[in-house]
């Protein structure tokens, strides 16, 4: 029970493979949103050709921080006032219309690979993260004939005595084409190094709280040049 | 000796007339104006002279918590997620914010003198919030602050208990200047230990409980506004982590 008790507590701890920073921030896509029945649509600049890019944010976010003690739940009980606090902080920074606000800040149809023409549908409730695998079909009802789909999966703050504090988030892209089957998928953490967050009660958040936007942005970034990489080595 | 009689008299009636807008402005704070506009831009036409503290209520409620098998899930409670406490529909709603803020003299919290409150009714998007580097009232005068309450988050760690965590954002701006002469942001927490009432429970004193504590933070924010420009904008000391 201890175990899984502090397995519970450190959240993703599976996924810590630290990546390196490889930006090429773009700027962003042109049209404004227009919205219906819990989302909102981005028409592209470019002549629309009937392909849809739908995204949804994340709902999951954890924070880890470890020290002298290294991680585990008696690390976990020292330090847990401080991760609830980080979690809310992130909560708050990263909600859904900030996340989505970061991502279409982004040319997503040129880092996804994606038509200039491809209409760009946001979601503003997230997905149920226990979900995200379990369902392989279109999420949406929309029966474009050709259709993919980006899930923000989780967000997590860890900070530890040897690697130094990082945000890392878990994106899924899928390719269904014009079908309800999936014909590509990439999911994978995108990371990076972040310096002033977290704050102190007290400190001036404002500038932490926007560097956890920059830091989900450029995750996102690295996250989508190994998409790119991954699926077009799947097509030869 | 009659005209300076009268002049004594004139002058003595214009202090006293001073006198009772200066109390309009400071002192009256629990006649604060509420808004009943619902947007920053159809705020009401003031006299440009006049110094104005704007204040917005908090438009989320979110909920976060480590639990033993359950944890990490934002607004898990109010999704109904398994292993996540019920939680009161809105318990702090923008409404109930401004009947907290109304109570409190919030210039005097915030060390403006001279500053009459204006709440506004409807929350600003935290986007918005976030984004806007400029006023948030286009039309405002000189003498013009800000207060956000940019979000409201309920955080319950299963070994470190329960807080209400409020992020506050304060702007002050003088003069016909676009940016803010000084500005600040912080979160508050306050310790709750009856929210969120258990389900038989009479959730009076646990929705009690969570007014009082916005309250207190919104108090709390000014001292640690008054300790962030003590230590001259710097950040508190590093510490170790265990």
């Amino acid at each position: 029970m201890k175990f899984k008790s502090t397995l519970t507590l450190l959240g993703t701890v599976g996924a810590l493979a630290f990546a390196m920073p490889g930006l090429a921030q773009t700027e962003p896509a042109a049209a404004l949103p227009t919205v219906t029945h819990g989302s909102s649509t981005i028409a592209p600049t470019a002549p629309v050709d009937g392909c849809e890019l739908h995204v949804w944010p994340a709902e999951r976010m954890a924070s880890q921080t470890s020290g002298l003690l290294g991680p585990g739940l008696l690390s976990s009980a020292i330090n847990g006032k401080r991760d609830s606090s980080n979690q809310a902080l992130m909560a708050s920074a990263l909600d859904s219309p900030s996340q989505l606000k970061a991502l279409v800040s982004l040319d997503l149809r040129g880092l996804l690979s994606r038509s200039p023409g491809t209409t760009i549908v946001l979601h503003d409730a997230p997905v149920e993260r226990h979900t995200m695998n379990k369902i392989k079909t279109r999420r949406s009802d929309s029966t474009a004939t050709c259709y993919s789909e980006l899930i923000v999966a989780d967000v997590f703050f860890q900070k530890a005595m040897i690697y130094g504090r990082s945000l890392r988030t878990l994106f899924m892209f899928r390719d269904f084409g014009n079908d309800q089957k999936i014909d590509k998928e990439y999911k994978a953490w995108g990371g990076n190094g972040i310096s002033l967050f977290p704050p102190k009660e007290g400190d001036d958040v404002s500038a932490a709280l926007d560097e956890l936007v920059t830091v989900f942005k450029k995750n996102f970034d690295e996250y989508a040049a190994n998409a790119r990489k991954s699926m077009a080595a799947k097509k030869r | 000796m009659r005209v300076i009689a009268i002049a004594l008299l004139c002058g003595v009636s214009l202090l006293y007339a001073q006198s009772i807008d200066a109390q309009d402005g400071t002192a009256a704070q629990p006649a604060a104006i509420s808004e009943a506009n619902p947007t920053p831009s159809s705020a009401p036409a003031v006299p440009a002279t006049s110094c104005e503290l704007h204040v917005w209520p908090a438009k989320g409620f979110h909920t976060v918590q480590y639990g033993w098998t359950h944890g990490g899930t934002v607004d898990g409670s109010q999704k109904g997620r398994k292993g996540y406490p019920d939680m009161p529909d809105e318990p702090v709603s923008p409404a109930i914010q401004r009947e907290e803020l109304a109570k409190l003299d919030l210039p005097a919290i915030l060390k403006l003198d001279g500053y009459r409150t204006v709440v506004h009714e409807a929350p600003l998007d935290t986007p918005t919030i976030r984004s806007t580097t400029g006023r948030h009232i286009a039309d405002s005068g000189p003498c013009y602050a800000e207060l956000i309450v940019e979000d409201i988050v309920f955080q319950n760690n299963v070994i470190n208990g329960k807080w209400l965590n409020v992020i506050y954002r304060f702007r002050q701006f003088e003069g016909e200047g676009a940016e803010p002469v000084r500005k600040y942001g912080t979160y508050v927490l306050t310790r709750l230990v009856k929210f969120p009432p258990g389900a038989n429970q009479d959730p009076a004193p646990a929705l009690a409980e969570l007014r009082q504590a916005f309250g207190q933070s919104v108090g709390e924010f000014g001292r640690q506004y008054e300790a962030f420009q003590r230590r001259g904008g710097k950040r508190k000391g590093a510490s170790i982590t265990l």
